[in-house]
């Protein structure tokens, strides 16, 4: 990653992570306002709806209170204490509760016993406690059986009957059902919902247990103005709180996983005169337009930041660059003179630390040019040493037998002429052989001075290693007294294509066996091996000789070089120029004793 | 006519059998009781076996309270005879005896408690004696006398010194006297093919001799004598449309188109007089349910109860109607009291109240004027005439258990 | 109690039979309305004007001639003779045969009666049966033996109803039955010209229509009759003739006799009597009515829930259903029983709906007239049981009764009156011993007023 890069990305962070920390702190803050404000909103319908729940129970009341003021049902009362039969009266609560348009209404007699009941007309002469409430004035709940085996929860009031006495009372009460919560004025986006308690088993008895294990949650009696409430389910840990505390709870509802399907829920228990939760009543407050004004704010910070993060990347782009150009021009004169570009500067401006550098560099530079021109001059001095020493080490093994053999003839020719012919005749034959010599060391030195451009052509790696193991194949059987050298091959089936001079490679194949060959005096095995490997073909010659040590290694491929007692040691430069010219690569895997491996990586085909 | 004669013989069956209960009300209540109680005891013997046991008795029925304890006195003497020993509460057997009745007859089931277990048996009694005729409450004139009682619906009736002759729908019933009252003698069946009525009429007047009766139903004739004992009287009768005499003739001389003698058509399928009486009196009458003539000091006027509920009379051949008869039935007639004007209209009354009654009116003009009392009878009038001596008026009453009775009702100067 | 109901029956009968005040008139149109059918069996309004039985049961409960005049029996009750009135014609002309009347019988029982064999000889009716038959005069009285023209003189099936009773059909238009007085009714020709029943009224329909004259007989159910008292209506009521009674399936979760006998003694009849019936109701828990037979003291009609409770041993029986009629107090009955039957541990709902499967049915049994015997085999017969064996006397009654009663499948409950009110212009009406009203001895007063037959009227 260049230094731009990371000025860059530093620089993008730092101004991204800044803008993020302030997004997130607004979003946190408008959230709390926000909630904050639901809170005091949902406190204030649900004060509200208390107070209209206060004013219905005030209505109940009220309505009982005519109820009993009635003439009607005042002279009822008096006969009924008086003759004490409730007989004629069976339907008259049906009649009264309709005129007077309550749910309930059940008229007890000075027994304590029903005299007739609107909602459950056959219940008369049963008795009912709730009479015992007339005292407390105060409406109440109070859930009712029902004929059809069924419950409901009312709101009550009972009133005794003036002028009777003992008091006959009137019981009346609104039923808490849908129509009693359409009823209820509601703010846009509240809903109340109701969850009545499953009564007692059906018993003719209507008084519940005061105290009762809490029943579990059953989403069918939660209901709402329209009826069932789909979501019922989601109300039920709130609902379960209330119930349970007997207080109000309060939480936020998800309906679904989008926030804006929430709602901001109170559940608030109603209890009977025992202190018994009969019902719960959650008011829930649609948090939509609350979540959507969030959505909004918290759309135009990520607006804002991206603007920001924008903004901070283009600057952090310029700046980078402003910082990082100078340096850059140094890299890249680093890498021009790292190439060989020795002429290469760098502009020198200003006077801050890149202008020093730069000066530094130029310095460097040229000294370092200067530097590499004497170190040249003495390596190709160096150079030209080796390779004198090398040709006259060369020149002299043959100049030896060549100077001897002239030496044997002048003194030979004071033999007789036979024997100077045969001294002759061996000695032209050495002169000869020797001359010989001298031409294939030099044609070897001029060979490797005109390594000719290879002539590529798509060539099978697999042919071309058969040919090498078949030609050393049978030159090594050739050699009487040779040591024994086998031939091993670990050649992959697959074709294996490659663009490649065949000749050149073949001739930098065969230096390599040859030099195999040449590593185990005592014989061995050489294993000729090919394989394709992500689009590269290698190809592996091993021998099983001494081994070569690091050092040995390092050097192997230098011109001149070589372990053996004769050679020119230009064998495995050869073979690296040829590889070189096929853009290919060759390495050396050995250990001393362990055998030395060759491996040539060339470019496939296709 | 095989028919009708079983239907006699059914009738009279009936009215021998009430007239036995009558007699065996009469009789001590003990004897009455001494044959079911004893039945009664046996049966429950027959569950208990000899020992003792409690024995209770209540009564659901409407013998007298007073009975009561004779009736457990007899049973207790009759389960004694059968081993049974009535004891104290010491006893695991008890015995509840409950008198009870239904609408035929009486029943007493004794319930045997052995223990838990509990056996059931039960007697028929005959029914008790009908309700004690009530006394009537006398008006300030009006007086009622009990002639007799019958099952069977009494049209009219003529009474003499030695006979009772009753007109019935499909019989004619001759009484005799004896010491305890009038006792069926003989009857005669009716006959003819005529269909019954729902609101059977009929009228009986006394022959010339006074030992005859002339009668008339719907459709039907008869005529008989009792000339030798109400035992020996006979009768025959037959189908006719004649007109009825409609009053007993009124003794004040009239010829011909006097109202005192005339008889007029009955409607014989309803239960009204078709207006056509003879001889014809000059003026045409609308139908009516009843007529009486009511001798007056300018002369005797008719006086006629249409069906339309107006009362009328003939006064110098025009019908008037007469006011102050709104509390008036159907049926009225005349009698001779000697008080006050001399003669009164006996009518009855047309209130609502549960019973029946009878009250005395004058009519000195055209108004009818009250002159006694309502008389309270025990049931219905369905017939109502005069006697043949005009001294007193005859009233035929349905009691509401479906009995007849017939009374005579008499007025007596204050 | 039930003396004192029969009494105050007998008092009402006879303040109407008060033709010695006024004669009853005939002719005019009496209108009734009802809310059952007017043909229905039994009970049905029609039925007894149109037809007549060989035989009547009379007030007292005694069986009286009516088409028959004699009846005498043979071989221990196994063969009876009924000898037919003469001269009685249908309304269509044609005479009462003994052959006409074995054709009716056989019409009206085509299986399962009471006799086996009948068959016309002479004048008489011959019955023989394979079991004795000592109460066929009685149920010869029945609403189910009324005698009916089968075949007209022109060898056809009759058009409509034709019997020899007080009235013929005359017109059915637009839900009223019109009957025209029969002039040449054997038994008398009744007084009214015409009747006009309006079947099918609701009750509140017919007081409405009662209270602007628009009728003259209409329905008091026993519910309203303190109220209709209260109000001074002229009110004619019967002696107790419809059995209210719970039946119990037999199968399902009440096979248990003992389960059934808790659930009879769990049930309060006074509060059904005293309040929903508003005391018009006699409480039973026998199947005939204590003025037929003397000993319905014998069934205890108290509650005994303890006992109730013991019987019941602890079972509890799953969800019940009490099916009773839509009639709004059968309904407010049953939903009573239900709350008695939940107190002695029994879970029972009321269902309005009798198609379905019940456990326990709410229904009304209507005496067809006061022989005891014939009531009891023909309540025994609606309910399905199976009929008591033939016996005779009380003690007979008593047995047969009691081993109904022992199966407990029925558990009577009350006894019912009808009553009717009646306009001002309507005299004499009295109720048959079935409590329907015996229009035919009823008159009107002022005939005039929406007759059709003024022919009789002056």
């Amino acid at each position: 990653m260049s230094v731009r890069q990371k000025l860059l990305l530093l620089f993008s962070l730092t101004v991204a992570g800044a803008v993020a920390a302030v997004a997130w702190t607004v979003l946190v803050r408008v959230r709390q306002i926000f909630d904050q404000r639901d809170q005091r909103e949902t406190a204030l319908f649900v004060s509200q709806f208390q107070r209209e729940f206060q004013h219905r129970s005030a209505e109940v009341a009220a309505a009982v209170d005519r109820l009993s003021a009635q003439e009607r049902v005042r002279s009822m009362a008096f006969e009924l204490v008086q003759s004490g039969d409730p007989a004629p009266y069976l339907t008259e609560a049906q009649t009264l509760a309709t005129d007077a348009q309550l749910d309930f209404l059940e008229i007890v007699g000075p027994d304590g016993n029903v005299v007739s009941s609107a909602q459950w007309p056959a219940r008369f002469a049963y008795p009912e406690p709730a009479a015992a409430a007339a005292a407390t004035q105060t409406p109440f709940l109070k859930r009712e059986e029902l004929p059809d085996g069924s419950d409901a929860l009312g709101l009550f009031a009972v009133r005794a009957v003036g002028g009777a006495e003992p008091a006959v009372h009137l019981i009346g009460g609104k039923r808490l059902d849908e129509s009693f919560l359409a009823d209820l004025p509601v703010a846009p986006g509240m809903q109340v919902y109701l969850y009545g308690e499953a009564g007692a088993p059906a018993s003719a008895s209507p008084a519940p247990p005061a105290s009762v294990a809490m029943r579990e949650f059953d989403a069918r009696r939660l209901f709402g103005a329209n009826g069932a409430v789909a979501d019922a389910a989601r109300y039920q840990p709130l609902i379960d709180a209330a119930r349970k505390t007997g207080k109000d709870a309060n939480a936020i509802v998800y309906l679904t996983r989008r926030r804006e399907d929430s709602v901001n829920a109170t559940a608030i228990p109603l209890k009977d005169q025992a202190g018994g939760v009969l019902a719960v009543l959650a008011v829930a407050l649609a948090r939509a337009e609350m979540v959507e004004a969030q959505q909004r704010i918290r759309a135009i910070a990520y607006g804002v930041a991206a603007a920001g993060i924008l903004l901070a990347i283009a600057f952090s782009l310029w700046t980078a660059a402003r910082v990082s150009r100078p340096i850059e021009q140094l890299a890249r004169a680093a890498e021009e003179v790292a190439a060989g570009n020795w002429e290469t500067r760098v502009p020198e401006r200003g006077r801050d630390e890149v202008s020093v550098l730069a000066r530094s560099f130029n310095r460097m530079v040229a000294e370092l040019a200067g530097q590499r021109e004497r170190l040249m001059q003495s390596e190709r001095v160096a150079a030209w040493r080796e390779l004198a020493r090398r040709l006259a080490h060369e020149l002299k093994n043959p100049l030896f037998p060549l100077q001897l053999t002239v030496e044997n003839l002048t003194r030979a020719r004071a033999l007789p002429a036979n024997e100077f012919d045969e001294v002759f005749r061996e000695s032209t034959q050495t002169l000869a052989m020797e001359i010989a010599n001298l031409k294939t060391i030099i044609g070897r030195f001029s060979d490797f001075s005109k390594m000719p451009k290879p002539q590529l052509e798509r060539i099978d790696a697999k042919d071309t290693l058969a040919r090498v193991r078949a030609l050393y194949e049978v030159a090594g059987a050739a050699s009487p007294g040779a040591a024994k050298i086998t031939f091993g091959s670990e050649i992959a089936d697959e074709p294996m294509p490659m663009d490649a001079d065949p000749e050149l490679l073949h001739r930098a194949l065969s230096n390599l066996v040859l030099n195999a060959m040449d590593a185990m005096p005592e014989g061995g095995t050489v294993t000729l091996a090919a394989r394709a490997i992500d689009g590269k073909i290698e190809m592996r010659v091993a021998d099983t000789g001494t081994g070569l040590t690091p050092e040995e290694c390092e050097r192997l491929f230098t011109p001149y070089y070589t372990t053996r007692q004769h050679g020119t040691g230009l064998g495995l430069a050869i073979v690296q120029s040829v590889v070189a010219d096929h853009a290919g690569t060759i390495a050396v895997e050995s250990r001393p004793g362990g055998g030395t491996v060759f491996v040539i990586r060339l470019p496939g085909a296709g | 006519m095989m028919a009708w004669t079983w239907l006699a013989r059914r009738i009279l069956s009936g009215t021998i059998a009430l007239l036995a209960v009558r007699t065996a009300a009469a009789q001590a209540p003990a004897n009455r009781w001494q044959q079911p109680a004893a039945e009664l005891a046996g049966q429950i013997a027959g569950i208990l076996g000899p020992g003792q046991a409690r024995l209770s008795v209540r009564n659901l029925s409407t013998i007298p309270a007073d009975q009561v304890p004779a009736i457990q006195a007899l049973l207790e003497q009759d389960l004694k005879a059968h081993g049974v020993q009535s004891s104290g509460m010491e006893s695991a057997s008890s015995i509840r005896v409950t008198l009870s009745e239904n609408l035929r007859e009486g029943l007493w089931v004794a319930e045997v408690i052995q223990g838990s277990e509990t056996r059931v048996t039960m007697v028929q009694v005959e029914a008790g004696a009908p309700h004690a005729a009530a006394q009537a409450k006398s008006g300030l004139m009006l007086r009622k006398q009990l002639v007799m009682e019958t099952k069977q619906p009494v049209l009219a009736a003529l009474e003499t010194q030695t006979a009772l002759v009753a007109v019935e729908p499909e019989e004619i019933t001759v009484l005799a006297k004896d010491t305890r009252g009038w006792h069926e003698a003989k009857d005669f069946d009716v006959g003819g093919k005529r269909a019954l009525a729902r609101d059977p009429r009929g009228v009986i007047s006394a022959d010339g001799n006074g030992d005859g009766f002339e009668a008339f139903v719907a459709g039907m004739e008869c005529s008989g004598s009792f000339a030798g004992g109400a035992e020996s009287a006979l009768a025959t009768c037959h189908e006719s449309d004649d007109p009825w005499p409609v009053f007993p003739p009124v003794p004040e001389p009239g010829a011909a188109g006097n109202p005192a003698s005339i008889k007029a058509f009955y409607n014989a399928a309803r239960n009204y007089f078709t207006g056509v009486v003879t001889p014809a009196i000059g003026a045409d009458l609308p139908p009516f349910y009843s007529a009486a003539v009511l001798p007056r000091p300018a002369g005797a006027a008719l006086l006629i109860g249409g069906i339309d509920g107006k009362v009328q009379v003939l006064d110098a051949g025009a019908l008037r109607t007469v006011s102050g008869t709104r509390d008036w039935g159907s049926d009225f007639a005349v009698l001779d009291s000697g008080c006050g004007a001399g003669n009164q209209v006996i009518a009855t009354g047309s209130g609502e109240a549960a019973g029946d009654s009878l009250r005395a009116y004058e009519l000195p003009a055209f108004d009818a004027v009250p002159a006694s009392a309502p008389l309270a009878m025990d049931g219905t009038v369905t017939a109502l005439w005069s006697a043949a001596d005009r001294k007193s008026v005859m009233a035929a009453v349905r009691h509401a258990s479906g009995d007849y009775e017939v009374d005579r009702v008499m007025a007596l100067c204050d | 109690m039930l003396w004192r109901c029969a009494t105050s029956f007998l008092l009402v009968s006879a303040a109407l039979l008060a033709w010695g005040r006024t004669r009853p008139h005939y002719g005019g149109t009496l209108r009734v309305e009802i809310a059952e059918d007017p043909w229905q069996r039994p009970g049905g309004i029609a039925r007894r004007l149109v037809l007549d039985g060989l035989t009547r049961a009379d007030a007292s409960g005694a069986t009286q001639p009516a088409l028959a005049v004699d009846w005498n029996s043979e071989n221990q009750n196994h063969r009876w003779q009924f000898k037919l009135r003469p001269g009685v014609h249908f309304q269509d002309g044609s005479p009462l045969t003994p052959i006409a009347v074995v054709a009716s019988l056989n019409t009206a029982c085509p299986s399962n009666c009471p006799w086996s064999a009948i068959h016309a000889v002479g004048g008489s009716v011959i019955f023989t049966g394979d079991e004795p038959m000592p109460n066929l005069p009685g149920l010869l009285a029945g609403d189910e033996y009324l005698i009916a023209l089968t075949i007209t003189s022109e060898g056809k099936p009759p058009e409509g109803v034709i019997g020899t009773g007080p009235f013929q059909v005359s017109g059915f238009l637009n839900g009223v039955l019109t009957l025209a007085a029969n002039e040449n009714c054997w038994a008398g020709r009744p007084f009214a010209g015409t009747i006009e029943i309006r079947a099918h009224r609701a009750v509140r329909d017919q007081w409405l229509d009662w209270s602007v004259g628009r009728t003259d007989i209409v329905e008091v159910p026993p519910e309203q009759m303190r109220q209709a008292q209260q109000q001074r209506l002229n009110i004619v009521s019967s002696p107790p003739v419809t059995l209210l009674a719970v039946q119990i399936a037999e199968s399902g979760s009440l096979e248990s006799p003992l389960l059934r006998q808790s659930m009879a003694l769990g049930i309060d009849r006074s509060a059904l009597s005293n309040v929903i019936f508003q005391k018009q109701g006699e409480v039973t828990a026998s199947l005939l009515p204590a003025n037929l037979t003397g000993y319905s003291f014998l069934f205890p009609v108290e509650r005994d829930l303890a006992k109730a409770q013991q019987l019941r041993g602890g079972i509890t029986p799953p969800l019940l259903t009490l099916a009773a009629p839509g009639d709004a107090t059968m309904q407010l009955a049953a939903q009573r029983i239900a709350l008695n039957l939940r107190e002695g541990g029994f879970n029972v709902q009321v269902t309005g709906d009798a198609t379905q499967h019940v456990d326990l049915t709410l229904r009304e049994f209507r005496l067809e007239g006061n022989q005891p015997q014939a009531a009891l085999e023909s309540i025994a017969g609606d309910a399905g049981l199976n009929p008591p064996p033939p016996g005779q006397g009380d003690m007979a009654l008593f047995q047969s009764e009691s081993e109904i009663l022992g199966r407990y499948t029925l558990i009577p409950l009350l006894y019912l009156p009808r009553a009717f009110a009646v306009s001002g212009r309507v005299r004499d009406l009295r109720l048959n011993p079935d409590g329907s009203p015996d229009l035919a001895d009823a008159s009107l007063l002022d005939t005039a007023r929406g007759d059709s037959s003024r022919g009789d009227a002056p």
